[in-house]
């Protein structure tokens, strides 16, 4: 019974250490899909089912992208006219950003979002994009370079 | 003010340190709360955790080591992140994935969002953003055609059986549904549902188009139990809103639980949530028997989901019947009306419907997100779309097939009721042979396995592989002339190897007549018209 117990504390533990690595990078892609509530909703839910399902979650090579869509499958439950007003943060307070950055960002398709977001806000590789999305990525970069394109018209940004 | 990206930098920054992130605790309590057995696993857990926190810090403090942390609590590795390389992804221009079916069919599988087919077969209509548009595609040649907008968000497109009219639920700020004139795209006026504050994404029509039904979410939160009394914390339950389709007008919404005076007919509207207000969508499908009597639906009780059977003509609702095994999802009935399936945690679940007895689940694999389902009109094979790819099931043997592959996803199918080969663009006409969907393994020389089905037909993952890469050469057509053929294989060749297997392909599609000649089976070491062998 004690080898069990061991064992079975070992395996809780190791999703403790899995839980630290994938919820940021998770919870990063969700935002950026859904915004602050949803996205913090949607991550909740992906790694719940991910803790239920860890026998199968543990052995995974790209985790992150499952669960992303896992998160999406269980908000799918949720309202979706919150959507719109999700994305929209409160961006007068932010120094040296343009306050009407969120409402275009807000406007993009969803995939232009989440691609410009995590490449130029979180830094991800275009090629983690892909990877989350299961996309190749120059379509990856076709979305950041439409996103920038579009959020340069909106606030007027000229190069 | 700054470069765009910069101030996304900043945004990002700014949006991410205001937020609190999600706790591990939170995850397991939220888990546990789901599964009752599971609360003892992560109180477990928990404890656990700390007894090996504790012993760690004890080891820490003998040793003055973080390693010795590290080595009692031993982690998977980090997984990667690292991209792969990624297969050219078997798609029409808009995102909606054509998949060849058994028996012949066609199946369309949007990458966001519903979709819906014309009776005819000739168009699909998908919503692939929350931008309140639906965009007709031509299945004919992949083209999406001018949208027509319909204001809100599109949860779910039904087409009427006549083809004339599509019902689109808009689940906006509006909650209406929205019937659509598809021969002259013009978007009628919106019928308004009464009762439920929320409109789902389960939609069906009966077969003679006089009635849809649709899903409503369910809603929680705090508001009166009546006029000017004390507010409660409450849940409204899911309810299912008949529609009038020759008269467009919304009816009473049933209830599949029962309601304080015991019947299922919502006759008043809950008093408005005034705070905590949320919803949820509970309902997975709704379908209705070829006989018009029925509709099932699916709904989730937590922790088990059910089976609900509506009488359409008296609107009674039966028991529930359990089907076990977690949420309920997508939810199909067979052609022949005996069987429903439901779709719930990684399995299928078959309901005889003269019994209403649940039988043993199912598991289509590789799916364990279930995000449609649908039967093939021949009643042979049930596909289920989901998460990580599509799942075909012998509704004979109950055994399931040759998955087919979708890396990106999938949130609903459609499939064409002719039982007929698709046009495979960069082709304007159909195949002249029949066609398959089977995985693809790309070899290092970038040709690939299979090109062919087992009985000598297209493979479509494999055609919409090379599509991509030579789309003039696949696109000739059928009437071409071998010396045409040769002479464009010479100038548009990537690589020799993938020049001939897409040669191959192309002329089985076509049914060149030449594709045996000595020419085109000796290329590229064919005599040019210059004299000149082909460089």
């Amino acid at each position: 019974m004690a080898d069990d117990g061991g064992s079975d504390c070992l395996e809780r533990v190791s999703f403790e250490g899995f839980f630290t690595r994938v919820e940021p990078r998770l919870h990063a892609a969700l935002r950026a899909l859904y915004g602050a509530d949803l996205g913090r909703e949607a991550t909740a839910e992906a790694m719940a089912w991910s803790f239920e399902h860890w026998d199968r979650v543990r052995t995974m090579e790209y985790p992150v992208s499952f669960l992303y869509r896992v998160g999406r499958t269980r908000t799918r439950r949720l309202r979706r006219r919150w959507l719109p007003t999700q994305v929209r943060e409160q961006t007068t307070s932010i120094p040296e950003v343009d306050p009407r950055l969120a409402g275009a960002l807000e406007r993009l398709s969803e995939r232009q979002r989440v691609a410009v977001m995590l490449v130029h806000g979180h830094d991800w590789s275009q090629g983690d994009v892909a990877a989350l999305m299961g996309i190749d990525t120059s379509t990856v970069a076709t979305h950041v370079a439409r996103a920038l394109q579009r959020l340069r018209r909106e606030l007027e940004v000229h190069t | 003010m700054n470069e765009i990206e910069d101030q996304i930098h900043r945004y990002v920054a700014a949006v991410t340190r205001s937020e609190r992130p999600v706790a591990l605790a939170e995850v397991i309590d939220r888990q546990s709360r789901r599964n009752r057995a599971r609360l003892l696993t992560g109180v477990a857990a928990a404890l656990c955790a700390v007894a090996l926190a504790v012993a760690g810090f004890v080891l820490i403090t003998n040793r003055g080591s973080k390693h010795a942390l590290i080595a009692i609590a031993p982690t998977t590795p980090a997984p990667s992140q690292t991209p792969t390389t990624q297969a050219p992804n078997p798609a029409l221009t808009t995102g909606l994935k054509r998949v060849a079916l058994p028996g012949g069919y066609t199946g369309y599988v949007p990458a966001v969002g519903p979709i819906a087919i014309s009776p005819d077969g000739r168009t699909a209509y998908i919503s692939p953003t929350h931008d309140g548009v639906v965009t007709p595609i031509d299945l004919r040649n992949g083209r999406a055609q001018r949208p027509i907008s319909v204001g809100g968000l599109v949860q779910a497109i039904a087409i009427t059986p006549n083809g004339r009219t599509a019902f689109v639920v808009e689940g906006g700020i509006a909650d209406t549904v929205v019937p659509v004139d598809l021969a002259t795209r013009t978007v009628g006026p919106a019928i308004h549902v009464v009762g439920p504050r929320g409109l789902g994404s389960a939609i069906a029509i009966t077969r003679d188009g006089h009635m849809a039904y649709v899903s409503s979410l369910s809603e929680n939160g705090t508001r009166p139990t009546g006029p000017g009394q004390a507010t409660t914390t409450q849940t409204t339950p899911s309810y299912v809103v008949p529609i009038d389709l020759q008269t467009n007008t919304a009816l009473r919404p049933i209830s599949l639980a029962p309601l304080p005076d015991g019947g299922h007919i919502v006759s008043s509207d809950a008093p408005p949530c005034e705070t905590n207000c949320g919803f949820d969508e509970t309902i997975g499908g709704i379908t209705i028997t070829p006989n018009g009597s029925t509709a099932y639906v699916s709904d989730t009780e937590l922790p088990t989901g059910g089976l609900f059977a509506i009488n359409l003509s008296t609107g009674h609702v039966g028991p529930k019947i359990n089907i076990g095994g977690g949420t309920a999802g997508p939810v199909a009935v067979s052609p022949d009306g005996r069987t429903a399936y439901v779709a719930g945690d990684g399995t299928v679940t078959p309901v005889d419907l003269a019994s209403h007895a649940a039988q043993p689940s199912i598991r289509v694999p590789p799916v364990e997100l279930f995000s449609a389902m649908t039967i093939t009109p021949d009643g042979q094979t049930l596909v289920a779309v989901g998460y990580p790819s599509i799942g075909l099931l012998n509704l004979a043997s109950r055994e399931a097939e040759t998955p087919i592959r979708n890396p990106s996803g999938g949130t609903d199918i459609a499939i064409t009721s002719a039982a007929t080969s698709a046009v495979l663009p960069p082709a304007t006409t159909p195949s002249v042979v029949s066609e398959c969907s089977l995985p693809i393994h790309i070899g290092n020389d970038a040709t690939i396995t299979p090109t062919l089905c087992d009985n000598g037909g297209i493979n479509v993952t494999a055609w919409d592989y090379y599509a991509k890469i030579y789309p003039r050469f696949m696109g000739l057509g059928k009437s071409v002339s071998e010396s045409t053929v040769l002479t464009l294989m010479c100038a548009e060749q990537k690589s020799l190897p993938t020049m001939e297997q897409t040669s191959q392909l192309t002329a089985r599609y076509y049914g060149w007549s030449f594709a045996a000649s000595p020419a085109f089976e000796q290329w590229p070491f064919y005599p040019k018209p210059s004299g000149n062998e082909c460089p």
